[in-house]
């Protein structure tokens, strides 16, 4: 993970890992039954056991995804090699399942470089 | 067949490599010459080192810092100005010390010591492995192990490649006995080279991992005698093992003895023991309770959310327990547990956190956020009254600002944010929050 | 080390082999190169940031032991044969204020630093296929108005990053890899990599990226570590400069 990029959780099932290759003994599953700010949080962890440091949770709130009622958060944070970094995701749990979009770049000049094109893929997700 | 002859000069030559030098302890204000194995160590640490200084992941809290550095001082006496100490977050039980004096210490290690001496104890093993110079002599028992295994390997190969040519030629002439009886040679090179390498490579790394036991021993041992001889209780020591050991059984994940990088804990408590024994009979030492529970206070909540992740509820449970021993408040353990049920999502942990949500904002010591899980645990029962009091408190105990407060991500770096607001609830009850711990 | 790899050797593979490990040289492969509407100034200056070396020692049993004495003569041999190398071509070199042995940057440059760190990263892990080398100006990689502050304070129209790592096989290794390679057997016995990028400082691109192929270290002239070898490597590394 780089200068900037997009993850795309696709339908992660209640029991299973957001990142399927994850070792057994690492982190934890996604349960259907979780809030919002336990989705962020367990993504967070996620991203801290890939060498994520420093995330601040900048916003939590309400947002569409697509036709459905969801969620939308804004982080900051560190990458491995230390390079400040700025990230945003879009999510929602669709008849038990974790949908999200997460698209991170380097603070200083590229995460604001393709913010434009993340919005519309967003605005394409439909039913 | 020629193999003990090929194989005897290497394995002679790299043996005798790893009878590796003994190495003076470092005095202070010691530093390597630049030409040598040490300072490239060190400045490869230094570039490490550097990143933390430029990171925003360090826990930059004057007051907690000169606390640690205070302890870490009176423990080291003579080496403080080597050693610098960051705090980083992280949930394990951990602590770590770079050649060069950068010394690492998790939060989840600070949240699951109970006094100043177990403090003591930690950093004193960490420093002893600087003073020790201890990741050199690794560095450089590791250095001699590898030569002997890729002189071996080498050989092997070498043997290997010869035969085969032989072989080759050998076809090649026609002369098809030979060829057959050097394509045999090859073979059996190859058998007993593989053999050969792989118990080697096995040797290699059990002696290493061996090695780093060792070193852990000799820290422990003479961390105890600093911490000793600074007027700290020395049993402080074992009590850590003992956790340690308790949590390692409640994760039931065993591993072998011989591939553990660090001896067992219970092995560890063993010794420590003996050697408190040895060192404190007929003295009164210190513990120092309340002053480093004071000191973690302000810290406990963010540092058991950042420990809880991640953690399976056996070894979680294990933790919460402790805290309760050492006399966290019951508000905040018991919120924690609650959060723990509600991580788990299994049959009937809905019920179990609603109890512990309901418990922990009765109690003592409890984090607003308690009562905005309490309220969205009350809202899923259909208890919607009770739950839109909860969320009322809630709101009054922290109003809702711009950073919104419901991830404990946004607080580490926010304490006095946090204790303002409980501070609030406590004044109401006419509870400061510092005031509970000394008892 | 694979010995197994043995099986697979051959006369000819074997006077390869040995070849392989003494011929070492060195050469560079373009990434980022200005594209042709691309005029270059009537007279430009560079400001040269203390390169990046990290050089160790290859161990016989394989493993790099950094080396703090090599590492620091080698920045300091860098950068003057980079000024050197700028100078023959007429450009005017900005020189960079002095700073410790382990961290050459000012504080107020250590995060345009990381930045520039990550998009060289960025830059080298762009290229999938060797084919893909060459004359690609449309990547588009900067350094956005970070930059504009080393333009500010040193007046500099463009800044050169280099990086540079390479590991020198000692005594042992040495013995080892010629015992090998007669055996038809490949060693690593010291790699020299690492690259040279050239900062537009008035907009923050990229405008041009040279990469050192990864190349032997036993017998190659461009050795940082004198003052004779860096001036071959600095020139490599600034071969088809476009200033």
């Amino acid at each position: 993970m780089g200068l900037d990029y997009l993850l795309h959780f696709n339908a992660v099932k209640s029991g299973k890992k957001m990142f399927p290759r994850t070792p057994r003994e690492m982190g934890r599953p996604f349960v259907a039954t979780m809030r919002e700010t336990e989705v962020v949080d367990l993504f967070v962890e996620n991203l801290a056991m890939r060498g994520t440091q420093a995330v601040r949770l900048l916003q939590l709130q309400p947002a569409s995804f697509g036709p459905w009622r969801g969620f939308s958060f804004d982080l900051e944070f560190e990458s491995v090699g230390g390079l400040p970094m700025r990230g945003t995701g879009t999510g929602a749990i669709i008849a038990d399942e974790l949908h999200l979009l997460f698209y991170a770049g380097a603070r200083e000049h590229y995460f604001d470089r393709h913010r434009a094109d993340v919005q519309a893929i967003l605005a394409s997700i439909a039913r | 067949m020629k193999i003990p002859k090929l194989f005897g000069w290497p394995l002679f030559l790299g043996l005798s490599a790893c009878a590796s030098q003994p190495v003076d302890d470092a005095s202070p204000g010691e530093r390597p010459a630049t030409d040598t194995d040490e300072a490239g160590l060190w400045q490869m640490l230094e570039r490490d080192e550097y990143k933390l200084q430029t990171s925003t992941g360090v826990v930059r809290d004057p007051a907690l810092q000169a606390y640690l550095e205070s302890v870490l001082c009176r423990v080291v006496r003579d080496h403080c100005a080597d050693i610098r100490l960051y705090v980083l977050p992280g949930g394990g039980m951990n602590a770590a010390m770079a050649p060069n004096g950068m010394m690492l210490v998790f939060t989840g290690l600070l949240v699951r010591l109970e006094n100043e001496a177990q403090l003591a104890a930690v950093l004193g093993h960490e420093a002893a492995h600087y003073v020790k110079r201890h990741t050199l002599q690794r560095w450089r028992d590791l250095r001699a192990r590898t030569a002997t295994l890729q002189t071996v390997a080498t050989v092997v190969a070498a043997g290997l490649g010869v035969a085969r040519v032989g072989a080759e030629s050998a076809a090649a002439q026609g002369t098809y006995d030979r060829a057959v009886h050097r394509a045999a040679q090859v073979a059996r090179i190859h058998d007993v080279g593989t053999a050969l390498i792989y118990s080697l490579e096995i040797s290699t790394m059990l002696g290493h991992l061996a090695y780093g036991r060792e070193q852990e021993m000799e820290s422990d041992e003479l961390g105890i005698s600093w911490m000793a001889s600074a007027g700290y209780d020395p049993d402080a020591a074992s009590e850590i093992w003992d956790y340690a050991h308790l949590e390692a059984q409640a994760a039931d994940r065993w591993v072998p003895p011989l591939l553990l990088t660090h001896p067992q804990p219970a092995v560890r408590e063993d010794r420590a023991r003996a050697q408190a024994t040895a060192l404190s009979a007929g003295t009164s030492r210190s513990l120092g309770r309340d002053a480093y529970l004071w000191q973690i206070a302000p810290f406990r909540n963010d540092w058991l959310h950042l420990a809880r992740s991640g953690l399976e509820v056996d070894v979680l449970a294990t933790l919460l327990e402790r805290q309760r021993q050492i006399g966290v408040p019951e508000g905040l353990v018991a919120f924690h547990e609650g959060s723990m049920y509600r991580g788990r999502g299994g049959e009937g942990d809905g019920e179990r956190a609603l109890a512990s949500f309901e418990v922990a904002t009765q109690q003592a010591g409890c984090p607003p956020e308690a009562f905005r899980e309490l309220g969205l645990a009350q809202w899923d029962a259909d208890r919607h009254a009770e739950a839109k009091r909860a969320f009322d408190d809630y709101l009054r105990l922290r109003p809702p600002p711009r950073m919104p407060p419901w991830s404990r991500l946004t607080s580490l770096g926010r304490h006095e944010a946090d204790r303002d607001g409980c501070a609030l609830r406590f004044r109401r009850r006419g509870i400061g929050l510092r005031g509970l711990y000394p008892r | 080390m694979r010995f197994v790899s043995a099986f697979e050797s051959t006369r000819s593979r074997l006077i390869g082999s040995l070849l392989a490990a003494l011929l070492a040289g060195c050469t560079t492969v373009p990434f980022i190169e200005p594209g042709p509407d691309w005029i270059p100034l009537e007279s430009s200056s560079v400001l040269i940031v203390p390169p990046d070396s990290r050089l160790s020692r290859l161990t016989t049993g394989g493993m790099p032991e950094p080396r703090a004495d090599w590492s620091t003569e080698a920045r300091a041999h860098l950068r003057d044969g980079l000024a050197r190398s700028f100078a023959s071509r007429g450009v005017s070199v900005v020189a960079y204020p002095a700073r410790g042995n382990v961290v050459p940057w000012r504080p107020e440059d250590a995060s345009l630093v990381k930045l520039h760190e990550a998009v060289g990263d960025a830059i080298l892990a762009s290229v999938v296929l060797p084919t893909q080398h060459s004359r690609r100006p449309h990547l588009d990689y900067g350094l956005g108005d970070a930059a504009r502050q080393l333009h500010d304070d040193f007046g500099a129209d463009f800044a050169l990053f280099v990086y540079c790592n390479a590991t020198y096989a000692g005594d042992g290794r040495v013995v080892l890899g010629i015992l090998a390679a007669l055996g038809g057997v490949v060693t690593d016995i010291g790699a020299l990599t690492g690259f040279a990028s050239l900062v537009d400082l008035r907009d923050g691109k990229v405008i041009w990226f040279r990469q050192l192929v990864p190349r032997g270290t036993l017998l190659g002239s461009a050795d940082p570590r004198t003052p004779e070898g860096a001036d071959v490597l600095a020139d490599l590394l600034l071969k088809e400069m476009p200033l």
